[in-house]
Order: structure tokens, then C-alpha cells, then sequence
């Protein structure tokens, strides 16, 4: 049955407005309980509070387990590893490719960077412990970022084309039709390109790797090495993504402290992600078989969160078999920072915001679950409800938290005259707050335990920031926290699309970084 | 980490969760087991405060750790007895009942010193005295050694000046006694004397140099009273019209607004009732507008009335500022068209949110909604002894009661816990008795002889912020001081 387009406008308008009116209605409720039916509002507070403190420590554990897999994971020998599992286990799915087989693309959208963002990117590839001929690297350049840009990409091309397999620009032509500015528009032209470059050359398309890095994401020395073991060791290769673990230790040393606050949390985040496998989804940079690329037609081109959309389209279309896995390698990114505090507020603020508007993806996946039967409703229940209720949470939790939760206190003579629930209301919340003290104990020793070697430059003095810098947390929970979630849900439901921003990216390594500030 | 394993965990947290909760809300709740009856109740608290802090708390005889101020949780529900002791105050003893889930609040009490000091103000033997409405100045009718006549005495420091000698109030026709009335002008410089219908204006700045009224607009009128918006003018009422009068300028303006049965004046508005019409009009000072409030119910033109402004002066909601006392012995909540019967005085405190009203053997409380078109609602009934002479105003809350022997502090419920507490027992008799509230003195003449004279004595009830203001007025020169040097009338 041919679907009504109005139809399917009003469902779409329908999914783009729930999650921002969920979020809406339940913050405004919880303000009204509080001001009219003042005890229930309090113990609900409690409850909330309570849910929190436990859901923290919950996560805290899962952190502490996923840190342990990486810190194992850190030395190991995955092309070592490919050999041993094929000798010990020859039937297992490891064997039936070689690794001399697999060709790696690493796919860099670059828009106005220059050198000195692209170039540390692509030492990092080139400083791989895996065999640089079996890696192309593509630069997708915006034709929009100007002369400058192609320019110093073709000068990056010159230096390094020796080292790999292939070194290739694609020019992403401004303005074609049914193309939004967006990344996803860029890297599905490259992707688009590759293919037919793949065509001539005769490569399957599921010996190829595909991983698109950010123009700032330096991959770890053992980053292709990990990921071709965890391709050859997946019996369903090709319907899965592979994600590192973003850390954002380029400018780590120079970036605002509570920026650095930030971004840990957010790598943090992914890493207690990768835990729950039954709700993974892909984020920022990622690595996923041509194969499958070209069978879920590349990534969206207008939308902004091409990343998680990647991960959507590709599990409608393999009836909900799709699955990311998580690698225990890390890629470093930049820390989204500016030269004025206000500017990096600024900044941090936008970069969350547009990681916020993945809540795109939630219309877009009740749209095709309405029209996929194949899917089990079982699970589309269980993975609408992921999404929303992974958004909702984010858009709710800090103000309620931070804004809501203390209305109680400050306003006990006008909301609870002498009820004894008035003055233990503090004392409770405060006993529950304290408790999210060993998380946060925790994060602080993994950050520590993390961080790259410090600058010889820079004082002894800096290590102490890094250690004293989680004071910023009730701040960043006030405002960065719940804001730039609500925001986006917000503008989702008016109508207000979100365009693309960029993150500015400083560039530089960690020591050339230090002396520029000098 | 295994799934499975991952799993037992977030069902672990689940059921912590769902243990956890009630725990939680209960305890929120004030829910506490009883080891003893083993079962599980509702407990109260109770919260202390004093004035000042750092009081022992003692509850049914057991010293308590915190001092004030201090929450003390988990109460059975039940009656205890309670002292407040801190060193060189009186304690405080009363007692509280808590309930369950509530908080019993002892809030805001004042702790008075052991020792009371009454200063004697000045050495002069006061028949009557008038305290200046900032309160920072006194006339005081009495004797200094020869000298006998209306003195001014500034409070803070103690000085005193003569400034209208017995023989010039006799040749007009003044004496101290309790017809003597007296007013002050806003800016503490001018008063008005007036007794037997007869008034009289005088510059302080002048001693000695009466201005007959009658002398200046030609006639006594029947009443007078100083503008709040020009010091040196003051409106009198006649023959139902008001004018008004400047004394520096010497100019009058008669007729301001016609046809007035009873007035009162307040901060620059005039409420007052209309003859015949029975409407109660407001009429500004500064647009020289009159604005109508409500027809005043059952208005009579033989009715005498007084209008009790609220100290908020404020007409918004207007049935509420204004209320009538009819016959002088009916207070009429002009909103609610409710009468109470037998008042004999009524007083806003100074937050204007509660009116006092005084009856034969008892005292009505009354309290401001917060409702729209705000009404008077009763909220406290005090059953008086008939020996209470006076009731003030302490504060907001409180109410101070002045017995012959003794005087008292009564504090109002509501929120706070009723009590009662004596503050100091007079060392002798007393007569004529000032509660300034602004800054917490109590004034009046002590010992008084045969001819009715006494010393004039002070004693300071006030704490913290506004005892150092006190303290601080005492230490820089007084504008009386000041005020003198510059007309050089210095004594």
C-alpha cells in the first residue's frame, strides 16, 4: 500500500515532537509538584535522587570493568592474536581471511583544516604497527573550504603518498541537490568515490575496511591491527561497526579545565557503552566493512548525526542484526576549546548540543520500524524506548538535579510550614549526594591513570589541576550537563533545525601545542 | 565483563532501589522504629532558636548537645519540657508538644538578661512624657531642680533642654497633665500642643516662643495633625473642611477638601469619611487627588469614628487598609462586613499583616489573608487577666504585656509555639508607659510621688542588629546636639 506522504509528514512530526515534549512535561511537572503538592514533589525528589545515586554507582562499576579491559588490552598483539586463534581454533571464523587480504581506508572529511590538524592525524596512521601498504588514506575536502584548504591537502598528499597503499582527494562539490552541509553528505561522496576506485581494482568489497576518523583523531599504534582482529574474529563482519574508545588527549594539557572535565566524562561515557553491547551505537569516529556501507547506501546526507544514523540504517536494513563492537584501542581527538573561557563555554556548549541532536535518529527509526516488518516488535519497543529514554534522561537529569532538587530547601517555609519532611529533605539528598563522591573519586584515578606523559614544559603544578578540576562538576552539571540536550530536543520539536557546526579545531601535538600557547 | 554477570548487577541495583525507596521515604517522613514497642512511628522534631544564639538546650531535664540554633530530630510525639539557659541571661522555660511529622517550632526567642538595667533618663521628675515617632527624642512635662516646664530630652546620648518654661505654658493656658496632648512633627523639629481645645505650635529650635494657632489661621480647630510630606505644615480639620497651615511660610490654605466626618491622616493620605455620603475617600497629598474606597455600612452622621490605617499604607487591596471603629466601641472589617463588638482599642503591628484587638478579658488576633480581596481572619484568641494594663506590639510575633508588677512577652502561634515568659518584675510602682518598637524600649515614669511625678527610666528589650544600632547612635552626636549648637540655644 502506497503510504499517504501526509500521513507519513504528520508520524514524522509526531516522533520529532516526543521527545522534547517528554522532557518538557516532565520538568514542568516536577515543578509543579513541588509548588502545589510540596511532600509528594519532596519524596519524589528523593526517589529521583535515590535512582540516580544508584545508577551512578552502577555505571561507576561497569567503568572501572571497561578501564580494566583496556589497560589489558593495551599491549596486546592483535595480528599475534589472529595467528594463535587460527592455529588453536582453524574453523573459527578468523581463518577463512587473511590479514594480507584485508585493505584498510582510513577516510578523513576535512572542511577548513589545515596542516596542522591533518597532519599529526595522518602521522598517526602512518606511525601504525601494521603494514602501511595495505592502508589508503582519502582526504573527502569540502569544495566549499576553499582553494587553501585542497591546497594544503594536496601538499599532505605529496609528503606522505609513499608511505601507504594510496593517498587520494575527493573534492565534495557544494550545493548538489537533496544534500545538506553536513559531514555525512561529504564522506558518502568520498565513500561513492571509493567504491568505483574499488570497481576497477577489482577488491571485494568485504575485504575493505572503511574507517571514518575525524580530521583530529590520531588512532593508537595498534588501532588497524585491533581492528582487523576484531573484523576476521566476528562470524558477522559485515553486519557490525567497530568503535574505539575516543579519547581527547591532543590538547589535553592546554584546554580548559572544565572542558577537560567534559570531554573525560564523554570518553568515559563510551567505554561504559561499550559494556552494554545490546545498546551500543556508533559515535564519532568508527570503522565499518565496505561491504556494508555500500548495502545501507553510505551514510545520511542530511543529517547531522551521521555517526549514530550509520549505526540506525544499517540495523533496519539487516532486520535488526546489527551490532557495534567495542575496541578497546583508543583514537585522540581535540578538546573543543576557544582562547577565552567564554569561547570554550561557548563552544563546549554547541559540540554537546550537536551531539545532543542525535535525537534526530529517534524519528528517523519510528519511521522505518513503521514500515519494517521483519523486526520483532519486541525489540523495536525495546529500541525506541533505548532511544528516547537515553535522550530523555539526558535532557532531565542535571536540571532536575541541580536546578529542581534544591527548590525544596530553598523554599521549605513557603512549601512545607513545619511537615518534618521540610528540614530532613536536606539532610537525605545531602547523605545520597555524598555517596556519588566515590564515583567521582573514581573517575578522577581513571582520568589520572589515562592521561598522556605531561609536557616537559609545562610545571608539576599542572597535575594538580588535573586532580582539583572535578570541583568543576556541580557546575558543568548545571549548565552543559542537561542544556545543550534540552536544547536540541526543543528545537527538534519546533521546527528549528539544527545546521551543522564545526568543531574549531586547534591543531597541533600536545608539545607544539604547549610552545604556541607560550 | 560477562553479560551475564552485567546483568546480575543492574537487577541487583533494581532491588537496591526498590528497597532502598521506602527506606528512604519513610525516614523523609519522619518514620523511625521504636526499639522499645518495637514498631514503627511517626516522630516530630523540634526547632530552636534564640536571640541571642549559643543557648544550652535542656529537654525534660537532659542537656542536649547542639546549642542553638539547633534542629533536634526524632522526637516522640508528646509534651517536653524545655529550658533555654546561656550565661548571663534569664532562662527560658516552657513547654513544647510535638506532634507527628511535624516540626515544633521555637522559634525567635528572646533571651533578656539576667540582670535588667532601668536607666534613669535624666534626672528631671517627669509628670508625662511624649517619645518623638523616629523615637530618638522625648519631651518629658516635669522638674528639673527650680526649673519646671516641657523639657527636650534627647535619648541617645541622654541630654536634656528646656524649652517651654512652666510660666510660659501657664500663660497660655498649658499644664502637664493628662489633658496635655502632643504631637511631633515628622522631622522631630516642631510639635504641637494641645489641651482644652486650645493649640499650640512650637519650634523646638525656639524655645519658649508658643505659636497660637488661633493667633495664626483665627480660629482653634478641632484637631490638627503634622503633614508627613512638608515638615513645617500641618492639616486641621474644621467644621468638616481640612486645611493646611505652614508655619515658616505663615500661609494658609483653607478648604483643601470639604464635608469631613472623621479623618486620618498617614504618609501623605488622607482617608477620611464623608459626611452624609458615608463614603470612606482617600485623598493624596502630593496629586492633591482623592480616590473613593467603599461606602462605609451602616454610616451614621452621630457615629464617631476612627479610621485604623494599615501601617503598610498601601491602597491596594483598598478594603483592607482601611477599617472603621464605629461608636468607639465596634471594630468593622470593612471586607468581610464583619463587626466585632466591645473593642476598645485596635493596633496594626508593624508589618501590617496583623491587627491586635482589645476586649474586656480577651484579645483577638487578627490576620491577613492572602486571598484576593484580602479579609481579616481570626487566627488567635487570648484570654487577658483584668489586671493587664497595656498591650504592645513586641514585634511580628509577639506581644508584650504590661502588668503593675511585671511585664511579659507573649508569643502568638501560627507557625511558632505559644508561650508565654516574663521578661522583668518593676522594682516600684509605674505610671504613663512608651513602648518605642522601632528600636525595642520600653519608657515610663517610675515611682511616682503624691504629686504624680516619677523618674523617668528606660529599659532596653532590643538584641542583636538593632541593639548595635543603638550602641552606634549613642557614640555619634545627636541631631538635637547638632541641631542646637547651630541656633546656639546649647544649654
Amino acid at each position: 500500500m502506497k503510504s499517504n506522504p501526509q500521513i507519513e509528514l504528520r508520524w514524522r512530526r509526531f516522533f520529532e515532537i516526543l521527545p522534547g515534549f517528554l522532557s518538557w512535561i516532565f520538568l514542568v511537572g516536577v515543578v509543579f509538584l513541588v509548588f502545589f503538592a510540596p511532600v509528594l514533589g519532596a519524596l519524589f525528589l528523593i526517589a529521583f535522587i535515590l535512582y540516580w545515586v544508584i545508577r551512578v554507582l552502577y555505571l561507576t562499576v561497569l567503568l572501572v570493568f571497561a578501564y580494566r579491559h583496556l589497560r589489558k588490552q593495551k599491549n596486546t598483539d592483535w595480528l599475534a592474536l589472529i595467528e594463535q586463534t587460527c592455529r588453536q581454533k582453524p574453523k573459527q571464523s578468523a581463518c577463512d581471511k587473511t590479514i594480507e587480504e584485508i585493505q584498510h581506508v582510513v577516510l578523513f572529511p576535512v572542511y577548513k583544516e589545515k596542516e596542522d590538524t591533518l597532519i599529526p592525524s595522518v602521522k598517526a596512521v602512518a606511525g601504525n604497527h601494521y603494514s602501511l601498504k595495505k592502508i589508503i588514506v582519502i582526504f573527502a575536502v569540502e569544495e566549499r573550504g576553499g582553494r587553501e584548504v585542497l591546497e594544503a591537502a594536496e601538499e599532505i598528499r605529496r609528503r606522505y603518498r609513499d608511505k601507504f597503499g594510496d593517498f587520494l582527494i575527493y573534492v565534495h562539490p557544494d550545493g548538489i541537490e537533496g544534500e545538506s552541509r553536513t559531514k555525512g553528505a561529504n564522506i558518502t561522496w568520498a565513500a561513492r568515490k571509493l567504491k568505483e576506485y574499488l570497481d576497477e581494482r577489482k577488491m571485494a568489497y568485504d575485504n575493505v575496511l572503511v574507517s571514518c576518523l575525524d580530521c583530529d583523531t590520531r588512532v593508537s599504534r595498534s588501532y588497524f591491527a585491533c581492528l582487523t582482529y576484531h573484523y576476521l574474529s566476528n562470524p558477522n563482519r559485515t553486519q557490525a561497526s567497530y568503535q574505539p574508545v575516543p579519547v581527547y588527549h591532543n590538547n589535553i594539557w592546554q584546554a580548559k579545565s572544565f572542558a577537560r572535565v567534559i570531554e573525560m566524562t564523554s570518553s568515559f561515557w563510551q567505554l561504559i557503552e561499550g559494556m552494554k553491547r545490546e545498546k551500543f551505537v556508533t559515535f564519532s569516529s568508527h570503522s565499518l566493512s565496505m561491504k556494508t556501507l555500500v548495502e545501507v547506501d553510505y551514510w545520511p546526507v542530511d543529517m547531522i548525526s551521521d555517526d549514530s544514523a550509520i549505526y540506525w540504517r544499517a540495523y533496519v536494513h539487516y532486520q535488526g542484526r546489527y551490532h557495534v563492537v567495542p575496541m578497546y584501542v583508543t583514537v585522540s581527538m581535540d578538546i573543543a576549546t576557544a582562547p577565552t573561557l567564554w569561547e570554550t563555554v561557548c563552544n563546549q556548549y554547541k559540540q554537546k548540543r550537536r551531539w545532543a541532536w542525535g535525537v534526530e535518529n529517534f524519528p528517523m527509526v519510528m519511521m522505518a520500524f513503521r514500515h519494517n516488518s521483519k523486526i520483532p516488535r519486541i525489540e523495536k519497543i525495546r529500541r525506541a524506548t533505548q532511544i528516547l529514554g537515553e535522550h530523555f534522561t539526558w535532557a532531565t537529569w542535571a536540571i532536575v538535579i541541580g536546578w529542581l532538587s534544591p527548590l525544596p530547601i530553598l523554599l521549605r517555609d513557603y512549601l512545607f510550614a513545619q511537615s518534618v519532611i521540610g528540614y530532613q529533605f536536606p539532610s537525605i539528598t545531602g547523605m545520597l549526594f555524598n555517596l556519588t563522591g566515590i564515583s567521582i573519586l573514581i573517575c578522577i584515578l581513571i582520568s589520572m591513570s589515562l592521561l598522556p606523559k605531561k609536557p616537559a614544559n609545562l610545571p608539576r603544578t599542572q597535575m594538580i589541576k588535573m586532580f582539583t578540576q572535578w570541583l568543576f562538576t556541580p557546575l558543568i552539571t548545571l549548565f552543559i550537563a542537561s542544556l545543550p540536550s534540552l536544547d536540541a530536543q526543543t528545537r527538534l520539536m519546533t521546527g528549528r533545525y539544527l545546521g551543522f557546526w564545526v568543531t574549531p579545531k586547534l591543531g597541533g601535538s600536545t608539545e607544539e601545542g604547549v610552545r604556541r600557547k607560550k | 565483563m560477562p553479560t551475564i554477570y552485567r546483568l546480575m548487577l543492574f537487577y541487583f541495583c533494581v532491588l537496591l532501589f526498590f528497597i532502598l525507596l521506602p527506606v528512604c521515604m519513610l525516614y523523609s517522613l519522619g518514620y523511625r522504629v521504636n526499639w522499645k514497642t518495637h514498631r514503627l512511628e511517626q516522630l516530630g522534631m523540634m526547632v530552636v532558636r534564640t536571640t541571642p544564639d549559643d543557648a544550652r538546650i535542656i529537654l525534660n531535664g537532659k542537656i542536649l548537645y547542639p546549642k542553638t540554633p539547633a534542629r533536634i530530630p526524632n522526637l516522640f510525639p508528646g509534651e517536653y519540657a524545655v529550658q533555654l539557659a546561656k550565661e548571663g541571661y534569664q532562662t527560658w522555660t516552657g513547654a513544647v508538644r510535638v506532634k507527628p511529622n511535624w516540626a515544633a517550632r521555637l522559634d525567635s526567642v528572646f533571651l533578656f538578661p539576667g540582670e535588667m538595667e532601668f536607666q534613669a533618663l535624666s534626672d528631671i521628675q517627669a509628670e508625662q512624657f511624649f517619645v518623638s515617632p523616629k523615637g530618638r527624642k522625648m519631651l518629658v512635662c516635669g522638674r528639673l531642680a527650680e526649673d519646671r516646664g516641657l523639657w527636650l530630652l534627647d535619648l541617645f546620648p541622654e541630654e536634656e533642654i528646656l524649652v517651654l518654661e512652666h510660666s510660659v505654658m501657664k500663660s497660655h493656658g498649658l499644664r502637664c497633665s493628662e489633658a496635655l496632648k502632643i504631637t511631633w512633627a515628622k522631622n522631630e523639629k516642631a510639635v504641637l500642643l494641645e489641651e482644652g481645645g486650645h493649640i499650640f505650635l512650637l519650634d523646638l529650635k525656639k524655645p519658649n516662643r508658643l505659636l497660637d494657632v488661633k493667633g495664626a489661621i483665627g480660629f482653634y480647630p478641632e484637631s490638627a495633625v503634622w503633614s508627613a510630606k512638608a515638615p513645617d505644615t500641618f492639616y486641621y480639620l474644621h467644621q468638616g473642611s481640612l486645611s493646611a497651615y505652614s508655619f515658616k511660610r505663615k500661609r494658609n490654605q483653607s478648604g483643601l477638601v470639604e464635608g469631613i466626618q472623621a479623618f486620618k491622616y498617614y504618609d501623605g493620605f488622607l482617608y477620611y469619611i464623608e459626611q452624609n455620603a458615608g463614603i470612606l475617600w482617600r485623598w493624596s497629598e502630593d496629586l492633591l487627588e482623592k480616590n473613593s474606597i467603599i461606602r462605609v455600612p451602616d454610616y451614621s452622621l452621630k457615629n464617631h469614628y476612627e479610621i485604623i490605617v494599615n501601617p503598610l499604607g498601601d491602597i491596594l487591596p483598598p478594603l483592607l487598609q482601611a477599617d472603621v471603629r464605629v461608636n468607639q466601641t465596634e471594630f468593622y472589617d470593612l471586607n468581610a462586613a464583619k463587626k466585632f463588638e466591645g473593642i476598645k482599642t485596635a493596633g496594626w503591628d508593624r508589618s501590617g499583616k496583623r491587627l491586635l484587638l482589645e476586649r474586656e478579658g480577651e484579645l483577638l488576633i487578627l490576620e491577613e489573608t492572602a486571598s484576593r480581596g484580602a479579609k481579616l481572619k481570626g487566627t488567635e484568641t487570648i484570654e487577658t487577666p483584668r489586671s493587664l494594663r497595656r498591650v504592645f506590639w513586641f514585634d511580628d510575633e509577639k506581644l508584650l504585656f504590661v502588668y503593675p508588677q511585671a511585664v511579659f512577652l507573649r508569643q502568638l502561634g501560627g507557625e511558632s509555639q505559644p508561650y508565654a515568659q516574663e521578661i522583668f518584675r518593676f522594682p516600684a510602682g509605674w505610671k504613663e508607659i512608651f513602648w518605642d518598637v522601632r528600636f525595642k524600649q520600653l519608657y515610663f515614669i517610675s515611682q511616682p510621688s503624691h504629686s504624680g511625678e516619677g523618674t523617668l527610666r528606660r529599659v532596653d528589650l532590643s538584641h542583636g542588629p538593632v541593639r548595635a544600632f543603638i550602641r552606634n547612635m549613642r557614640e555619634t552626636m545627636s541631631d538635637g546636639w547638632q541641631f542646637f549648637q547651630e541656633s546656639g540655644q546649647t544649654k
